[in-house]
């Protein structure tokens, strides 16, 4: 099982900002994961596609590519510019 | 080592402070010895000065072009009626100074650019982050990187908010965010509650303190989140990205200072780095590919002609496009610009860079204009 968490304007997707996923999608990677959600979600994959939004696995900030394994936890994060 | 003799005066006011063995006297002398250049004065920038200067932080510098308007006061917490129209940073100043008579501290209304930002960050231990956009923020983040400074960045938007303290040896604010965003939202698009930069001030406020002190610091290399509709916070590691231009040697951002003198009398292209004036001559040969290095969107908010393939790519791309073409490439202060120059000229081509980028061509002419 993926649990995926929502922060910020993210979580609108999602109730309480997060939601389970059985599997990675396949090939396996966060990428291939934001991808899903966008398939399942339009107006979530278009607020994922941004350019700042980014990606952490089991609380590390990584790359898209990075691989996730059945009980990762993944987070998305847009950018938080205010000031 | 730090005078730690205080006046009776000091050891009142810091009382409280001075009897935590994580402070002392020994901790208060370096708070006192200690100068903090705080970028902003607005939602962070106000509460993260306020109890640096009620802690004794002996040095601290604000900047700030801005004027107080009636809609900052719900979160610039510094400035109050009376104060709409002045100037930001001399403003918060005499707030400060009215706080914390025994501290120095410095207004500087101008926003930080590449003109001041060298000396201001060289002259300063930490530096604050409190801006409100992603360009200023990347210049922080490169010159702290030349001048080997921590800095701490802060954000907020609507409900949340989040930290980072970055230093020259961990990641830095290009491995997290390596394009600017097309439109960051600001608070004034967004939206924003007052508290919330009230909060992540004081924890900007308190890591810096805690840096100064030689406590450990949460936010090193760790992106701190702070939602506060659900009052959870949650703590990211940051790594440093391998391909992020931190871990390329440096090149001085500064380095329209140090201009080689325009090429006189010789080839234009005769040097690998080029000046404004060489690179003008050269634009001007015709037959040579012009390429801006920076991302679509920074390309996008201005550029000075060329192709624009943002620096990732340019290995790629830029070979078929030049088909045997001298290359001209530039960005915004020609540390993206040099290390694609070298890579390209590693693969065979003639590639050069404009030295000091954008930035140093608007510095020099300002020095025109000056003379």
């Amino acid at each position: 099982m993926i649990r995926v968490l929502f922060f910020g304007r993210l979580g609108e997707y999602a109730e309480n900002g997060r939601m389970e996923l059985t599997s990675p999608p396949a090939p396996g990677t966060a990428a291939a994961l934001r991808d899903h959600l966008g398939a399942v979600d339009a107006g979530l994959g278009k607020a994922l596609a941004e350019p700042q939004v980014m990606v952490a696995v089991n609380q590390e900030v990584v790359d898209w590519d990075s691989p996730i394994h059945d009980g990762d936890e993944v987070a998305f994060l847009p950018p938080v510019t205010g000031g | 080592m730090a005078d730690i003799l205080f006046t009776e005066r000091e050891r009142q006011r810091y009382a409280r402070q001075l009897q935590l063995p994580e402070v002392g006297d020994r901790g208060q002398a370096r708070l006192r010895e200690a100068r903090i250049l705080v970028v902003g004065a607005g939602g962070l920038g106000c509460p993260a000065a306020l109890y640096l200067a009620a802690a004794g932080v002996g040095t601290l510098t604000l900047v700030d072009g801005d004027r107080v308007e009636l809609s900052n006061l719900q979160r610039q917490v510094l400035f109050g009626d009376d104060q709409v129209g002045r100037g930001k940073a001399g403003s918060a100043a005499r707030r400060l100074r009215d706080t914390n008579g025994d501290i120095s501290v410095t207004a500087v209304e101008e926003y930080l650019g590449a003109d001041n930002a060298g000396r201001l960050i060289a002259e300063s231990d930490l530096v604050l982050d409190c801006t409100d956009n992603f360009a200023t923020r990347y210049l922080i983040n490169d010159f702290c990187l030349h001048h080997r400074k921590p800095w701490l960045f802060a954000g907020v938007n609507r409900f949340e908010g989040s930290m980072a303290l970055f230093t020259p040896d961990t990641a830095c604010f290009r491995c997290l965010y390596p394009d600017a965003p097309e439109a960051g939202a600001s608070c004034s698009e967004a939206g924003v509650m007052g508290m919330v930069p009230g909060l992540l001030g004081l924890h900007q406020a308190g890591e810096a303190l805690k840096y100064l002190l030689g406590l450990t610091v949460a936010a090193r290399e760790t992106l701190v989140l702070f939602d506060t509709l659900t009052l959870c916070q949650r703590r990211l590691a940051l790594r440093p990205d391998s391909g992020c231009i931190c871990r390329e040697p440096m090149e001085d951002p500064e380095s329209t200072r140090q201009i080689p003198p325009g090429a006189q009398g010789r080839n234009p292209v005769s040097e690998p780095s080029l000046d404004w004036s060489t690179w003008e001559a050269l634009a001007q040969q015709g037959d040579v590919l012009l390429v801006d290095v920076r991302t679509a969107a920074e390309h996008g908010e201005f550029n000075v002609g060329g192709l624009n393939v943002p620096a990732t790519e340019a290995e790629s791309r830029v070979p078929p496009l030049a088909a045997g073409r001298i290359v001209g490439l530039y960005c915004q202060t020609g540390r993206r610009s040099g290390g694609v120059a070298r890579r390209l000229n590693d693969m065979g081509l003639e590639a050069y860079s404009l030295v000091g980028g954008i930035d140093g061509r608007a510095a020099g002419c300002r020095r025109n204009l000056a003379r």
